[in-house]
C-alpha cells in the first residue's frame, strides 16, 4: 500500500497533473467563499468540464473543489456572518465574533489550520481504515438516522447561549419550515396553500442567506451613522504555533468524528459541524466561552466539516454509494470515467485511487498554504467601509439566493427570511437552531416514519438497537446537561 | 426584554395555533401511512411550539424589566426598511429588467440609502460591482441569470 501511495504522490505532483489539483482547491475556496454557491454546486458546474479529461486529472479537479469550497465557507462566515456554505453555519457563532473584536487574521489562520487538520485526518482514515468504516455505515438503517438526528438536534439547547426556551422556539420554528412541502412518505402537500413553489418546500441555501446575511445588512444598515467607521484596528497576528498545539486535541477529536459522520450515508458536512462543535463546547474547561469567539469553536466545525471530505468518499469508493451529495456526483464521474466503484476498484484501478489519495493529502497542504497566504487579503474585507461592504453583500445574498435553483421565489424567500432574522435578533432569539432544524427535520421525520413502517407500528426501535440506544443517550446527555448550564448561568 | 419575551411568545403561539389548525385540515393520500402519517410530525411540531412559547410567556411575568424602557428599534430603522423594501422590488424587476439593470439599480438604491453622495461612488460601485459578479456567476460559473426584456 505505501508503494502505491508513494506512487500515488508522484502522479499528484507531476506536472500533468498538479495543476489540475492547484487551480481545483483555489476555484473551491472562491466558491465557497461565495453565499450560495455550495461545494455540491461547484463540483456539478465542472463536472462536464472533466469528461474528456484523463481520469486521475479529472478526480483530482473535482476533489480539490471539495476541499477547498468546504473551507472557503468559513472565510465569509468569519468576515461577513454569512456563511459561504451551510457547513459553515457553526463557525459563524465564534468566528464573526472573533472578527469584530479585531481578530479576523486569527480567526482565519485556524479555520485553515483546523480544516487541514479534519482534511488530513479525513484522508489517512480513508487510506487505512475504509472497509472498516463502510461495514460501521453500513448498519446504520432507519432508526439510527433518526436517533443521530435527534442527536443533532439536541445541540439547539447548547447553541442558544443563556436563552434556552429561545433557542429551542427557534428550533421548531426550523422544524415547522421543514415541514413544508409534500410529505417524505405520501407525498401528501403540508402547508403549501396550492403554491406550486412551495411543493418542494424551502430550500437551505436562501433561508441560511436570510437568515445570516441579509438579517445581519439589515442590523447594519439600522446601526450605520454617516460618520461611523469600521474597527480597522486588528491584530494582526494569525494562530501561533502555541495556541495551535492546544487546539489539537480539539482538531483532531472533531476530525475524527468528522469522518465517521461522513462515512454515514446522507449526513454530510452540514451535520458535522453542528455535531462537532457541541462536543466541543460539551467536553470544554470553558464552555462558556463558546459563542463569544473562542477559538475552539472555530476549530472544532471547521475540523469536523472537513474531517467529512474523506469520509464521504469511504462507502463511495468502497461500497459505490455515496456519503453526501459531492460524493454522489463524485459517483457520476467515476462512472464516466469509466471506473466502477466497489471493492475492486482497489485492486483494478489501484493507480487512479491512491493518485486519488496522495492528491487529496497534496490538496490539503495547498489548502492549508492558500489559506494562510490569503488571510491578510481575506482581512481587507473587514476594511472595505460599510457603506460599499453592505450593498455588495446584499448584491451576493440575493444572486446567492437566485443562483441554487434559477428561481426568484427564492430570493423573495431569502428577503422573507433576512427579515424574520432581523426581528429575531432584536428579542435575542438564535438563528443557528432555525438552520440546525431545517437541515436536520426531514432526517428525523422521514426516518423516524421509515422505522415505524418497518416495524409495524411498534417502537421497539427506540432501546433495541445499540446504535440507536447510543445516539438518544447522548441527545439526553446533551440536552439535560445544556438546560443545567444555562440555569447555572442565568443564576450567576 | 420582559416585553418584548411576552410579544414573541404570543406570535409563536399563534403560529403554533395556527400550524395545528392546518394539520386538521390534512387528508389521507392515495399512499397511505396508517401509523403516525403527514399529519403527525407538524403536528408535535406545533403542540412543542405552543408548549414552549407558554413556557417563554411563563417566565416573562417573572422576568426583570430590564431594557423595556429603551426602544426596540433605533432611530435608523428606516435604513433596514428601505433595505427590505429595495430588495423586495429587486425581487420584482429581475425578471423583466433582468439581472444587469436591476442589479446596478439595487446597489444604487442602497448607497442612496446610506446617504452617498460623491458621484464617483454611486457610478463605479453599481456598475463594477454588477460586472464582476455577472461575470463570475454566468461566464464563470455559467449559472443562468435573468436576461429581461433588454437582453442584458
Amino acid at each position: 500500500m505505501i508503494d502505491l501511495l508513494v506512487q500515488g504522490l508522484g502522479t499528484a505532483l507531476s506536472p500533468q497533473v498538479f495543476p489540475f489539483l492547484f487551480f481545483g482547491v483555489m476555484g473551491g475556496i472562491a466558491i465557497g467563499s461565495l453565499p450560495g454557491l455550495t461545494a455540491t454546486m461547484g463540483v456539478a458546474v465542472l463536472l462536464p468540464l472533466t469528461f474528456g479529461m484523463e481520469s486521475t486529472r479529472a478526480l483530482v479537479l473535482l476533489v480539490g473543489i471539495y476541499i477547498g469550497a468546504i473551507y472557503g465557507g468559513s472565510i465569509s462566515a468569519i468576515l461577513l456572518k454569512t456563511p459561504g456554505t451551510p457547513a459553515a453555519a457553526a463557525t459563524v457563532l465564534d468566528g464573526h465574533q472573533m472578527a469584530s473584536r479585531g481578530e479576523a487574521a486569527k480567526a482565519l489562520s485556524i479555520s485553515a489550520v483546523a480544516s487541514f487538520v479534519g482534511g488530513m485526518v479525513s484522508t489517512i482514515m480513508l487510506i487505512s481504515f475504509s472497509p472498516v468504516l463502510a461495514k460501521f455505515a453500513l448498519r446504520f438503517g432507519a432508526p439510527e438516522y433518526f436517533a443521530l438526528a435527534v442527536f443533532g438536534l439536541s445541540i439547539i439547547a447548547s447553541i442558544s447561549g443563556k436563552h434556552p426556551i429561545k433557542g429551542l422556539l427557534a428550533g421548531m420554528l426550523g422544524l415547522l419550515v421543514a415541514t413544508v412541502g409534500l410529505d417524505p412518505v405520501t407525498s401528501y402537500p403540508r402547508f403549501t396553500f396550492n403554491q406550486m413553489h412551495l411543493y418542494n418546500g424551502f430550500s437551505i441555501i436562501p433561508v441560511l442567506i436570510g437568515l445570516f446575511a441579509l438579517s445581519e445588512a439589515f442590523v447594519q444598515m439600522e446601526n450605520f451613522r454617516i460618520d461611523g467607521k469600521i474597527d480597522t484596528n486588528f491584530k494582526r497576528g494569525i494562530v501561533s504555533l502555541k495556541e495551535t498545539i492546544g487546539l489539537l486535541p480539539t482538531m483532531l477529536k472533531s476530525a475524527l468524528m468528522g469522518t465517521i459522520i461522513g462515512s454515514i450515508p446522507g449526513a454530510g458536512a452540514d451535520i458535522a459541524a453542528f455535531v462537532t462543535y457541541n462536543e466541543a463546547r460539551r467536553s470544554s474547561k470553558t464552555p462558556k466561552a463558546f459563542g463569544t469567539g473562542c477559538m475552539e469553536g472555530i476549530a472544532a466545525p471547521e475540523a469536523g466539516n472537513n474531517g467529512v471530505t474523506g469520509g464521504a468518499l469511504v462507502p463511495l469508493l468502497t461500497l459505490g454509494v455515496p456519503g453526501d451529495a459531492v460524493a454522489a456526483i463524485m459517483l457520476g464521474a467515476l462512472i464516466i470515467q469509466g471506473l466502477q466503484p466497489g471493492p475492486l476498484l482497489f485492486t483494478q484501478n489501484a493507480d487512479v485511487i491512491y493518485g486519488l489519495f496522495a492528491s487529496m493529502l497534496v490538496g490539503n497542504i495547498l489548502m492549508l498554504a492558500l489559506g494562510l497566504l490569503g488571510v491578510r487579503l481575506f482581512c481587507r474585507v473587514v476594511e472595505i467601509p460599510k457603506r460599499v461592504i453592505i450593498p455588495v453583500v446584499i448584491t451576493l445574498s440575493v444572486v446567492g439566493a437566485y443562483s441554487m435553483n434559477n428561481s426568484v421565489f427564492d430570493v423573495w424567500v431569502a428577503l422573507g427570511f433576512g427579515v424574520i432574522g432581523y426581528l429575531m435578533q432584536k428579542v435575542e432569539m438564535p438563528a443557528s437552531p432555525v438552520i440546525l432544524a431545517v437541515i436536520l427535520g426531514p432526517m428525523a421525520e422521514s426516518n423516524l416514519r421509515r422505522a415505524v413502517l418497518m416495524y409495524q407500528g411498534h417502537y421497539d426501535f427506540l432501546w433495541t438497537r445499540p446504535i440507536t440506544v447510543a445516539f438518544l443517550a447522548l441527545a439526553a446527555i446533551s440536552l439535560v446537561s445544556s438546560w443545567m448550564r444555562a440555569k447555572k448561568e442565568r443564576n450567576i | 426584554m420582559k416585553r418584548a419575551d411576552a410579544v414573541t411568545a404570543l406570535i409563536f403561539m399563534a403560529l403554533g395555533g395556527a400550524a395545528l389548525y392546518q394539520t386538521t385540515l390534512f387528508d389521507q393520500t392515495l399512499i397511505t401511512d396508517n401509523y403516525l402519517g403527514a399529519t403527525f410530525f407538524p403536528r408535535m411540531v406545533a403542540i412543542a411550539m405552543i408548549a414552549m412559547a407558554i413556557s417563554l410567556l411563563w417566565g416573562s411575568r417573572k422576568a426583570k424589566a430590564e431594557g423595556d424602557g429603551e426602544p426596540m428599534f433605533g432611530p435608523g430603522i428606516l435604513r433596514p426598511l428601505a433595505g427590505a423594501v429595495i430588495v423586495g422590488a429587486y425581487s420584482w424587476a429581475l425578471g423583466p429588467l433582468g439581472f444587469i439593470i436591476s442589479t446596478v439599480i439595487l446597489n444604487l438604491a442602497i448607497l442612496l440609502t446610506f446617504g452617498v453622495k460623491k458621484i464617483p461612488l454611486l457610478l463605479m460601485l453599481p456598475i463594477g460591482a454588477t460586472l464582476i459578479i455577472y461575470w463570475v456567476f454566468y461566464k464563470l460559473l455559467t449559472v443562468p441569470l435573468p436576461e429581461g426584456i433588454f437582453f442584458l
